[in-house]
């Protein structure tokens, strides 16, 4: 399906849940609200027309000043189109619902940006770290301005 | 047979496994021989290059891309070029785009040798392992011949390639070709229909395809799973719609299939490489015109391209500033090593040495 086709799609659905973010790429990228995230990407997997099977990746945005975002690149192994899901959240207890059963691949990639960027996911089966060690007490070091002991900032030319 | 059962144990495999290919520590819950759980630690490679990437500019980013997967440095610089000119709009020469397609088939073809010794090495098997080698060193000293490098090419830049193929590379490349033909024939006379590695691989870890989907598993791995999936074909990005090759898929998704789609794989990638030397178009124009610091318009991007491991991608955030606000990697082992866990429960250690070779996993590119 097109751009315009998926997204018409998922607001017929969700109506004001949903809004399409303007871009000039050829996939629709789609906010979605943190109450029909879930939701969503259920409708997203499950609908024979929509079909994505495929969890590209997960990963955290941080905007200091204003919000978390998380954004989801799906693609459909059938019907061979692409979306980019994003859900805006908190910017001081960033909070959502897990999606590792709707895909597992999500498993790992929420671990990562629960330990990398601080943002809890709900229900999620294991919140273990994943690739920082276990005595890590430096905070989520992926988050903007973050500094850790022996971090140096590059220098500004 | 029951009341033989004992009770469980935990096994520590790595991280200094040499069957890790890497750094990998697996925690092993074992009923006698048997597996019953895997987990899969990881990180022990972290460098965030994902942060290091957001205190770079685009183009000084580029040569941490080898990094991620050394085995395979030339997708990983295509992948990092075809997301910033997808974004930025930059169009590609077309004699550039010819020069990617055939180094990146070469690096396709130096990454599934390694992928065949080592795993042939782990299942006892020395001499392949040897063969490979001779055989990847041709090909790395192609490279030489381009780009002066042997692992880390940095070699495919945003908007083109760094230098152009020199004279004597058309005669050296097509004499590869001609000779890898061959030694594929000669490792297949060794390896495929031998007793003992049949008896090590068929049948012996079975993927099947809705779990490798849903894993997110990609490449040679899912295609294994009977699934002719390739983003070179689905989605095609440089040339790769000009150029006549196949998908190579397995029949029951074990370790047996996902051996010889890789076989398979190296000879397509020899056909691709051939027609690219023969449709290689003459121009001295082999990279495009770029400004010293770049900037690319304020948006976002999906983009990902086939690596010899699978899917391999960026998805990145730009606020129109020269360096990016977020750079997020997406790698294929990361999938594909997520699957190992469901696959090996109840098969032996040493059936887990197979599974795991099999998947063809590389731990910098889980790591970053």
């Amino acid at each position: 399906m097109t751009k315009a086709e998926i997204t018409k799609r998922v607001q017929d659905k969700f109506g004001a849940g949903v809004e399409a973010m303007e871009t000039s790429q050829p996939e629709p990228f789609i906010y979605v609200a943190p109450e029909k995230y879930h939701e969503l990407c259920r409708f997203l997997r499950d609908n024979p027309e929509l079909d994505f099977d495929f969890l590209f990746q997960l990963g955290g945005v941080h905007y200091p000043e204003e919000r978390f975002e998380i954004v989801l690149c799906l693609s459909s192994h059938e019907k061979v189109h692409r979306a980019v899901v994003k859900v805006k959240l908190d910017k001081e207890n960033p909070e959502v619902v897990t999606v590792s059963d709707i895909w597992q691949a999500a498993n790992w990639y929420e671990r990562e940006a629960l330990e990398l960027f601080g943002i809890k996911f709900t229900n999620h089966p294991d919140p273990r770290p994943l690739l920082l060690y276990e005595e890590w007490e430096y905070g989520y070091p992926m988050r903007k301005g973050w500094t850790g002991p022996d971090f140096i900032p590059m220098p500004e030319k | 047979m029951e009341d033989l059962r004992d009770e469980e144990f935990l096994i520590n495999m790595g991280p200094q496994h040499p069957s890790t290919h890497g750094v990998l520590r697996l925690m092993l819950k074992m009923d006698g021989e048997f597996i019953r759980e895997l987990t899969p630690y990881v990180g022990y490679l972290h460098r965030s290059i994902e942060k290091i990437a957001e205190n770079r500019t685009y183009n000084q980013f580029a040569p941490f891309t080898d990094r991620i997967d050394y085995c395979a440095s030339m997708p990983s610089n295509q992948a990092w070029a075809v997301a910033v000119e997808k974004l930025g709009a930059i169009e590609v020469p077309e004699r550039a785009e010819y020069l990617r397609v055939i180094m990146t088939e070469l690096n396709r073809i130096a990454s599934h040798l390694i992928y065949l010794g080592v795993m042939s090495l782990d299942l006892g098997a020395v001499t392949p392992f040897l063969y490979t080698f001779r055989e990847r060193e041709k090909i790395l000293d192609l490279f030489e011949m381009t780009c002066g490098q042997r692992l880390t090419y940095h070699y495919i830049r945003i908007g083109g390639v760094s230098r152009d193929i020199p004279p004597q590379f058309d005669k050296f490349c097509k004499d590869f070709i001609k000779d890898f033909r061959h030694k594929l024939d000669d490792y297949h006379a060794i390896l495929t229909e031998n007793p003992i590695f049949l008896g090590r691989t068929k049948g012996v870890g079975v993927l099947p395809l809705d779990l490798a989907k849903n894993y997110g598993a990609s490449g040679p791995t899912i295609r294994g799973s009977n699934f002719a999936w390739d983003i070179r074909k689905a989605e095609p990005y440089s040339v790769y719609n000009k150029l006549r090759f196949e998908i190579p898929i397995g029949k029951n998704g074990d370790t047996w299939d996902r051996y010889i789609v890789r076989m398979d794989e190296m000879r397509q990638s020899c056909n691709l490489i051939e027609q690219a030397m023969e449709g290689l178009p003459q121009s001295d124009v082999i990279r495009a015109k770029l400004p010293a610091v770049l900037r690319p318009p304020k948006g976002e991007v999906f983009s990902r391209i086939e690596a010899p491991r699978g899917e391999m991608g960026y998805y990145i955030v730009s606020t129109g500033d020269k360096k990016p606000y977020r750079v997020k990697i997406r790698t294929a082992s990361y999938g594909n090593l997520q699957v190992l866990g469901p696959i090996s429960i109840g098969w032996k250690i040493a059936d887990l040495v197979a599974i795991f070779g099999s998947l063809d996993v590389i731990l910098p590119e889980v790591d970053r």
